[in-house]
């Protein structure tokens, strides 16, 4: 009995618990198709307080109460595409040793100990198009953090040992900037686009780096840094009208001044398409860009290139991506990326690694996407996705306060309206298939590509002349470091001055020394990323600074001109000033010409000093320094000790891929009116030769006026 | 709102004054813990600043659970893990099914074939190769392309990626908050019924990879060379990108194996932090996770690296410029020292004023960067404290390794100061604030110090453990592991 009941009971309790489960059944899982989704509630950006101290400095402040943290950032109008293209590496350096050589009251390292003692930091940096500087403080010691902020963008010391160790850092990043294959190739490709000697694309090298001075560093930061020139931005845990007290104390008492800015060039788009390949042996994979120049972020058809973008390349389920890494499996990194900055075009490319035997496959796949996308633009379903990605992650723009400030504070950096990105939201909303096509057809040029591949290239499945254009191979090789030349003593001083007596007498003597002007006509080959070419040209040169460079080239007749303080130059297009930089190369090529120099040597214009004697092609050559004091231009020759004749100089001179020590070597030496002149001169850099100058003719005092030096 | 599960919200109250002051206890209270019956952890951190959320899931699988001859499929693993399901990724799955299995016999005669080496038919190779391209060929047409990280991206889903080390394989994105379903229906999905599709394009894809980091990579090369140095006998010795024999041979069927084997519940840890109401996720989690059969967690790693009797030294010439990587062996992370090694870290190469900085590269300026760090290659097991030194222009490893050693010897012979104990302290604890402030950031860091030290609470525990470190703790701990005969050197020479 008992047994039938506890039975029953038990059957009972059972049913009931079935029947609960049964109706509080879990809903089952949704397909991801079927899913419906709330709103998102609102977005709400938040406002920060923006005002202006009355030396100009703009500052942007908002609160943020959910870490006891403040940070700052602050934006500073300078950038390393206002640095002199002989010193390349001065902005970097100005960055860097404003934080680490201290300050006028306190050295670098008493700043480290007193932030990392509270756990904050404050560092500083320069980059191509802004400078400025991270804080970031527990916020019971914002005035601490502030005071050090405002002191280093103050009064930074630059002490000399801290300009060294960034040398050091710089001279170790060109010793290895050729150890990675993606940095490699990113940087010539960036070179290859804006062309090598352009500020968005130069490079430091050991020579522009040694030119460097401490003074220069302390000139390039006393140029740009004013409260007039500069924004910050706080956000944190604070009270925002407690910490525009705080701003005020610590900036206010900082001097506005004038600032100008040197012109940028802007780059341009190649007219051409072009293939460039670099010899990496160690490697067993080849990577690969190809594109051209981008564009900017206002741009009208800004929204349409990056829908085009997202469902081209710019996304793990793009075009590319699907159709390159995942059906073919021919790669692990692909992509495309269309670059936009602020004030500048930025890059546009394609670009992904492969194995080295499907190098001209992978080329092949990419032009062929690429050529598609331009002809027949993106399907509507590609349309969807790229729109619905930007849209509904938009919110990922605002979800941090730093992101709202920093945008807001960038913005205005670069005069772009406050409510811009806002507007490109609305861009893209409205953007339609054919808005896409229109863009993609107007601004991707696969005819205009420049294609770059590293690689091993005897492993490759075909070469790449498979496109049809001539493959023109980088050297990447690294220029040397300028030689150290030792300091002049009044020893060397004497000694060289007795050399160069010497050389004057073999060159001529008196006869050197009665030189007023000269008249040579000569042929000039010049060696090219492009190839090389020759013109016919004559130089003329009244001593000692004016000269006139005629030259016949293929475009028409064009003479530059100096008549000792204007520089000038006439195309058939009209009559133009010459770039100061270019009127500086030309001053300094006569100021280092043979004659010119021997002839002046003992002027208060030119300090010389003897280094040494080493060999020279057999010859027991001794090495002279000879600098140019009004253009502090420092050559070296070597005269070779018997016959005394020059038969070498070495300067530092711009050459197509910048700023190098350039070799020229003079041999055919004749007589001209009793003047020894030598009829040949080749000049090389690295390994690479440059230029050779065939003299034809020279007249000696031909009597040129001065008049004829002037700007026509 | 029927049957709301209980959850159990923990409360934890840790008496600690510097919790109350950072609010790091305030953190810590939000955390909600909650675990499916088949034993699948979510770690549920509420934030509603912005609407917004992230989510991070820990898979307690590296590549040191990988066999001889697999090496390398904890990660091909992962990347499958985007290829989708039988409903997600496919145009027709009954049809794709039999192409797979079509695929599978066509690629397993090519190999039986090309594994015959210079012994193999020549003609019959062609043939099968012309057999397997059509095979995959079919198969590749039934296939979806792209369809999982779409269903993602075009949601607005920001930072998707996964990443496999030597310990765990992690998968991550972020979300606008009102798609917090999104995440649950995809994770759960291709956790729940994974289709391995482009298993052989995927291969390809993974040997370019491997290219990419090692083969072409001249540190790449160094990392995976000095880790078959360092350890002969536990599996950090292989690489986590595998071998490239293994790459090549690993079939579709030991993939599903090796996923049926460690990516079990138990096994795996998740955790949402940002704009989501606990109640929801965990009723979520049951709507999609409870599906997940519970199966025996996965047997732990077998083998013990056996104390190293004397110096080991790898030197590579490359045409590269020199690298110097030093390591010695030390505890796991749940070793009574972990604090101790981490402070040492911290003394040696945590900002402006660590002790390697100062040495190496602001005073001596023989190097541009030099560091001193904890956990190599991985944490969970008996691992390296490394020394990583890329020496400035011109000057040698064995400078740089002097130098080093220099430092090193001050830690065994003089106690580090009150002063700087403390400065390394307060920035830890500034950096704890700091990490707080990212959703993915928090997200990542519960799932480890969960799966790592079996309690995410450790994440603020950390703190008080640091600062319980004294200077004798780092003069004895510094005197045990900073010895020669415990040591490996790798170094990278130029090759010109």
């Amino acid at each position: 009995m008992n047994v039938f009941r506890t039975l029953a009971i038990t059957l009972l309790v059972t049913l009931a618990f079935t029947t609960v489960d049964a109706q509080q059944r879990r809903p089952e899982p949704v397909h991801y198709k079927k899913l419906q989704y709330p709103a998102l509630r609102p977005l709400q950006i938040p406002e920060p307080l923006r005002f202006q101290l009355e030396n100009g400095l703009i500052v942007y402040l908002l609160e943020d109460h959910s870490l006891p943290l403040i940070e700052g950032s602050v934006m500073v109008r300078t950038g390393s595409r206002f640095e002199p293209a002989d010193k390349i590496g001065l902005a970097n350096i100005t960055g860097q040793v404003m934080r680490t050589g201290g300050t006028s009251s306190r050295t670098g390292e008493e700043l480290d100990e007193l932030l990392e003692s509270a756990g904050a930091s404050v560092e500083t940096f320069i980059g191509v198009a802004s400078g400025g500087a991270r804080l970031s403080v527990l916020k019971e010691d914002i005035e601490m953090g502030l005071e050090v902020l405002a002191d280093i963008l103050q009064h930074p010391a630059f002490r000399e040992e801290k300009i060294e160790l960034a040398k050091v850092n710089a001279r170790t990043a060109i010793s290895r900037r050729n150890d990675q294959v993606g940095s490699i190739a990113f940087r010539e490709y960036n070179r290859l686009v804006y062309g090598p000697t352009h500020p968005y694309a130069r490079i430091t090298e050991y020579a522009t780096i040694e030119n460097i001075s401490r003074q220069d560093v302390i000139d390039f930061h006393a140029t740009y840094y004013a409260p007039n020139n500069t924004m910050l931005a706080l956000w944190g845990d604070f009270d925002a009208n407690d910490m525009k007290k705080k701003v005020e104390a610590a900036f206010g008492g900082w001097k506005r001044k004038e600032i100008t800015f040197p012109p940028v060039p802007q780059p341009r788009l190649a007219d051409a398409r072009s293939v460039h390949f670099i010899k990496k042996d160690d490697v067993n994979q080849s990577t690969i860009y190809m594109g051209h120049l981008g564009g900017m972020l206002n741009d009208p058809e800004s929204a349409p290139l990056n829908i085009a973008d997202q469902a081209f390349g710019g996304a793990s389920a793009s075009r590319l991506f699907k159709r390159i890494r995942t059906e073919q499996g021919l790669a692990y990194s692909v992509g495309s990326f269309w670059g936009e900055s602020f004030d500048y075009p930025g890059l546009f490319f394609l670009s992904g690694s492969t194995k080295s035997e499907t190098t001209v496959k992978m080329i092949r796949s990419l032009l062929r996407e690429l050529e598609d996308v331009v002809t027949s633009g993106i399907t509507e379903d590609e349309l969807k996705y790229a729109k619905d990605s930007y849209l509904n992650s938009f919110v990922f723009r605002y979800d941090t306060k730093g992101k709202v400030i920093n945008q807001l504070m960038t913005l205005e950096y670069f005069g772009y309206p406050k409510d811009f990105i806002l507007k490109q939201q609305s861009e893209v909303q409205r953007a339609t298939r054919e808005d896409v096509k229109n863009a993609v057809k107007k601004r991707w040029k696969p005819d205009v590509l420049t294609i770059l591949v590293v690689g091993k290239t005897s492993d490759f499945d075909e070469p790449l002349s498979a496109f049809g254009v001539p493959v023109k191979e980088i050297d990447i090789s690294i220029p040397p470091p300028p030689e150290k030349i030792p300091d002049p003593t009044p020893e060397t001083i004497a000694r060289a001055k007795e050399i160069l007596k010497k050389s004057q007498s073999a060159l001529g003597g008196r006869k050197l020394l009665s030189v007023k002007d000269l008249r040579y006509s000569a042929k000039l080959t010049q060696v090219t990323p492009g190839g090389e070419f020759t013109l016919d040209g004559e130089i003329r040169i009244l001593l000692p600074d004016k000269f006139i460079y005629d030259m016949k080239t293929p475009m028409g007749e064009m003479t530059m001109g100096f008549d000792g303080s204007v520089g000038w130059i006439k195309t058939p297009r009209g009559t133009h000033d010459m770039p100061s930089q270019a009127q500086q190369m030309y001053a300094t090529q006569v100021a280092s010409n043979l004659h010119v120099a021997l002839q002046n040597f003992d002027q208060p214009e030119y300090a010389v000093h003897y280094i040494g004697d080493e060999q020279f092609n057999g010859m027991s050559v001794a090495v002279v320094v000879i600098r140019y004091v009004p253009l502090n231009h420092t050559f070296r020759y070597f005269i070779d000790t018997n016959t005394g004749l020059v038969v070498k100089k070495i300067a530092k001179t711009m050459t197509p891929s910048g700023l190098a020590d350039v070799e020229e070597v003079y041999s055919d030496y004749r007589d001209v009116d009793g003047i020894q002149v030598p009829f040949k001169i080749v000049a090389t850099s690295g390994k690479q030769k440059v230029s050779e100058t065939l003299i034809s003719s020279l007249k000696v005092n031909p009597g040129l006026s001065i008049d004829s030096f002037k700007r026509p | 709102m029927k049957t709301l599960p209980r959850v159990i919200f923990l409360f934890l109250f840790v008496s600690c004054g510097l919790f109350a002051q950072d609010g790091f206890k305030a953190v810590q209270d939000q955390v909600v813990e909650y675990t499916l019956k088949n034993g699948l952890k979510f770690l549920i951190l509420p934030r509603h600043d912005a609407p917004v959320v992230s989510f991070h899931t820990y898979v307690n699988v590296g590549a040191v659970n990988e066999d001889r001859g697999i090496t390398g499929l904890a990660h091909i693993f992962e990347h499958l893990a985007f290829k989708g399901t039988s409903d997600i990724g496919t145009k027709d799955y009954r049809k794709e099914k039999v192409a797979l299995e079509a695929l599978d016999k066509a690629w397993t005669a090519l190999r039986e074939e090309e594994e015959k080496g210079t012994r193999a038919d020549t003609v019959k190779l062609t043939q099968l190769r012309g057999a397997f391209k059509k095979a995959q060929e079919e198969a590749s047409q039934l296939v979806e392309n792209g369809e999982f990280d779409r269903a993602i991206e075009e949601q607005g889903g920001v930072g998707l990626n996964a990443g496999t080390g030597a310990d765990a394989t992690q998968y991550y994105f972020s979300l606008p908050s009102n798609k917090l379903e999104l995440w649950f229906s995809l994770e759960s999905a291709r956790f729940y019924d994974p289709v391995i599709r482009d298993f052989y394009k995927e291969k390809d894809v993974v040997m370019e990879e491997r290219r990419m980091r090692t083969e072409s990579n001249p540190l790449g090369k160094l990392v995976e060379e000095f880790l078959a140095v360092a350890y002969k006998a536990h599996p950090y010795r292989d690489p986590v990108i595998g071998h490239m024999s293994d790459l090549k041979g690993i079939t579709r069927e030991e993939a599903l194996a090796f996923f049926k084997k460690h990516y079990v519940p138990s096994n795996m840890v998740v955790a949402i932090v940002g704009d989501a109401d606990p109640r929801v996720v965990v009723q979520l989690a049951h709507r999609y996770f409870d599906r997940l059969p519970a199966r025996p967690k996965p047997p732990e790693v077998r083998t013990v690296e056996p104390p190293q009797k004397s110096e080991r030294r790898v030197v590579l010439h490359e045409q590269s410029q020199r690298y110097l990587l030093v390591g010695y062996k030390k505890g796991s992370a749940t070793h009574p020292d972990d604090a101790v090694y981490d402070m040492i870290s911290d003394i040696l190469s945590s900002g402006r004023t660590s002790r390697l900085y100062k040495s190496l590269v602001r005073d001596k300026k023989i190097a541009v960067q030099a560091s001193g760090f904890s956990g190599f290659p991985g944490t969970k097991f008996p691992n390296l404290f490394a020394f990583f030194v890329i020496p400035a222009q011109e000057k040698t490893n064995e400078e740089c390794l002097a130098a080093v050693e220099e430092e090193i010897e001050k830690l065994k012979t003089e106690k580090v100061s009150e002063e700087e104990l403390k400065r390394v302290k307060t920035k830890a604890r500034a950096n704890l604030i700091r990490s707080l402030a990212s959703n993915a950031g928090m997200a990542a860091q519960l799932t480890y110090h969960q799966m790592v030290y079996g309690d995410w609470r450790e994440l603020f525990y950390s703190l008080d453990k640091l600062n319980a470190v004294t200077a004798d703790d780092i003069q004895r701990v510094a005197k045990e592991i900073f010895v020669n005969s415990n040591r490996t050197i790798g170094m990278i020479e130029p090759s010109k």
